[in-house]
């Protein structure tokens, strides 16, 4: 049976992953927030640290804001990669 | 083989998703057997693909480039996957890459999806997956 750090830690990323992929309403953001809270009520103090610890590591890792580049078409039996530098 | 799998924003409607492609190397390409080396090299024969969102002028936001054996199959790069996927990060910044059983993978993400790197590369290696599975096209999946 999962912990509770471990529903927190599922539910963060579930929402982290949305923030990047979509746009994420004031809702869904506030249903995220209140089943966040759920669990976090539900951790010992040590649970907590060591969950906060874990997100801490976790934005520590970097990559660039975007990307430059773009897809391109290709067709069967190209010999391109379907991206190029913007 | 040659695979890669990335995901796109279009910039016309700000829809994304993940379109994938399969290259067979000419035997040249793999003759040193340096898998690594070979995700820098052209990628060979494009002979299947899986696209979701057409292009072309869509802003990249991830990717992930996979070589193996011409030959190789579904479960032999699954392994190869989940070993690779086991030993990341591969430092503090993206791109990762990395050699697991005869394979060599490369992975870059935007800093968005950076704390999500899990799911972006298993979705990103799920949609190669059909690629290598069946020699016919495989259907277009949902979007993100």
């Amino acid at each position: 049976m999962p912990s509770p750090q471990d529903d927190y830690r599922a539910v963060m990323l579930e929402l982290l992953f949305a923030r990047a992929v979509r746009p994420v309403s004031l809702d869904e953001e506030e249903r995220f927030t209140e089943e966040m809270d759920r669990y976090w009520a539900a951790m010992t103090a040590a649970q907590r640290e060591e969950v906060e610890s874990w997100f801490k590591d976790r934005l520590s890792l970097s990559g660039p804001a975007t990307l430059p580049l773009l897809d391109v078409r290709v067709t069967p039996a190209a010999r391109s990669l379907p991206r190029r530098q913007q | 083989m040659f695979l890669t799998a990335q995901r796109v924003v279009s910039p016309k409607d700000g829809s994304q998703g993940i379109n994938a492609y399969c290259y067979t190397h000419e035997p040249e390409t793999l003759a040193d057997g340096d898998m690594t080396a070979a995700l820098d090299r052209p990628p060979g024969l494009m002979v299947r693909e899986r696209v979701v969102i057409p292009p072309p002028g869509n802003r990249v936001r991830s990717f992930l480039d996979v070589v193996g054996p011409n030959s190789g199959t579904l479960s032999e790069a699954r392994e190869a996957f989940e070993e690779f996927k086991g030993e990341l990060p591969h430092g503090h910044s993206v791109p990762w890459s990395g050699l697991a059983r005869g394979w060599a993978f490369r992975f870059l993400c935007e800093s968005a999806l950076v704390p999500v790197w899990e799911r972006e590369l298993g979705l990103l290696f799920e949609a190669l997956s059909p690629l290598v599975a069946s020699p016919q096209r495989a259907e277009p999946a949902s979007t993100w």
